[in-house]
């Protein structure tokens, strides 16, 4: 019983009394505040927040995007123009691609060509034994 | 101060009046003071914190429900700054007389402010002495700043039967802790 007045008694005093300050101790304290928030920026709405964020990320891969373009001229400067092989070139003795169509266009090319040449081959080969085959019989 | 013009002040404050939340200020921060320095029982600290409270404040007004009490809403962020500080509850060794002599000094008005303080801490630090930092937290929203169960549920994300359990041990844990000074 004893136990519960000393517990009442002290906890009525305690919400009685107020912790507190002077109040140029809480002029001080709002100032302090004031000068905390001078050069603070407000958090904006969450759906602004979303939209700033998705601007930026596309900022940022235009950005990207823009920088691997610039690369790709300059790279495209040292190409050997093939007009046989269109699009596709040559550069340090490695193929550049632009996409796998280019890619099998490029090795059609190149079969072709050596067909191409394979016949000339031949053709030179069965014009030389026919030259030499005229040459014996009019002997 | 009616609501209406704390409303306006919060509308003007969110328009990037700093004048407006200088109202703001002014309106709260004794009892934000009032209510951390029960928690930290440190002047200093809780002057630090009632600061930081207002600033986090004003940073995220835009993110404020007004669904909810404005004074309920800076509870809880005063609550999260001065969470570090709950945990660290030193003990004095007090005597039970000496407990209640500072307890009647605190009605006596011819004190000063800060000795009234410094008891209060003292006080508070011994009571508190054995409550976990959800016990004393739940303690002093609803036996020392007298909120509703409703409003501490939004400050501190309990629920009301946890709230009420909290309570129950905290009140029976100063008992025991009186208990101590009368044997």
């Amino acid at each position: 019983m004893e136990k519960d007045e000393l517990y009442n008694k002290l906890v009525s005093t305690l919400q009685a009394t107020k912790p507190s300050l002077s109040l140029e101790e809480f002029d001080a304290m709002a100032e302090n505040i004031m000068k905390g928030i001078a050069n603070k920026r407000q958090k904006q709405h969450p759906v602004i927040t979303a939209i700033i964020s998705i601007c930026s990320a596309a900022a940022i891969l235009l950005l990207v995007l823009l920088c691997t373009e610039v690369l790709q001229i300059n790279e495209r400067q040292d190409v050997t123009k093939n007009p046989y092989f269109g699009i596709v070139y040559r550069k340090n003795d490695a193929v550049k691609i632009s996409s796998l169509q280019s890619l099998l266009g490029y090795y059609t090319q190149k079969n072709s060509d050596k067909d191409d040449i394979s016949a000339i081959v031949k053709k030179y080969i069965n014009k030389e034994k026919n030259n030499t085959a005229t040459q014996n019989s009019a002997q | 101060m009616s609501e209406h013009n704390i409303n306006e002040w919060i509308n003007q404050s969110l328009a990037g009046n700093r004048w407006a939340f200088k109202e703001i200020v002014g309106l709260y921060q004794q009892k934000i003071f009032s209510y951390v320095f029960r928690i930290v029982c440190n002047e200093e600290e809780a002057k630090d914190i009632v600061q930081e409270t207002f600033i986090r404040a004003w940073t995220f007004l835009p993110k404020y429900d007004s669904s909810y009490k404005f004074s309920t809403w800076l509870y809880k962020i005063a609550t999260n700054c001065s969470r570090n500080y709950l945990k660290k509850t030193k003990a004095l060794a007090l005597s039970g007389e000496k407990l209640l002599t500072m307890a009647e000094q605190l009605k006596s008005t011819d004190l000063e402010q800060q000795i009234i303080n410094k008891n209060l801490a003292k006080i508070i630090i011994q009571l508190a002495h054995n409550l976990t930092p959800k016990q004393k937290l739940v303690f002093t929203l609803k036996c020392l700043e007298g909120l509703d169960t409703e409003d501490i549920t939004g400050i501190t994300n309990l629920s009301a039967a946890q709230i009420k359990d909290n309570l129950y041990l905290a009140k029976k844990s100063i008992r025991e802790q009186l208990q101590k000074y009368i044997v």
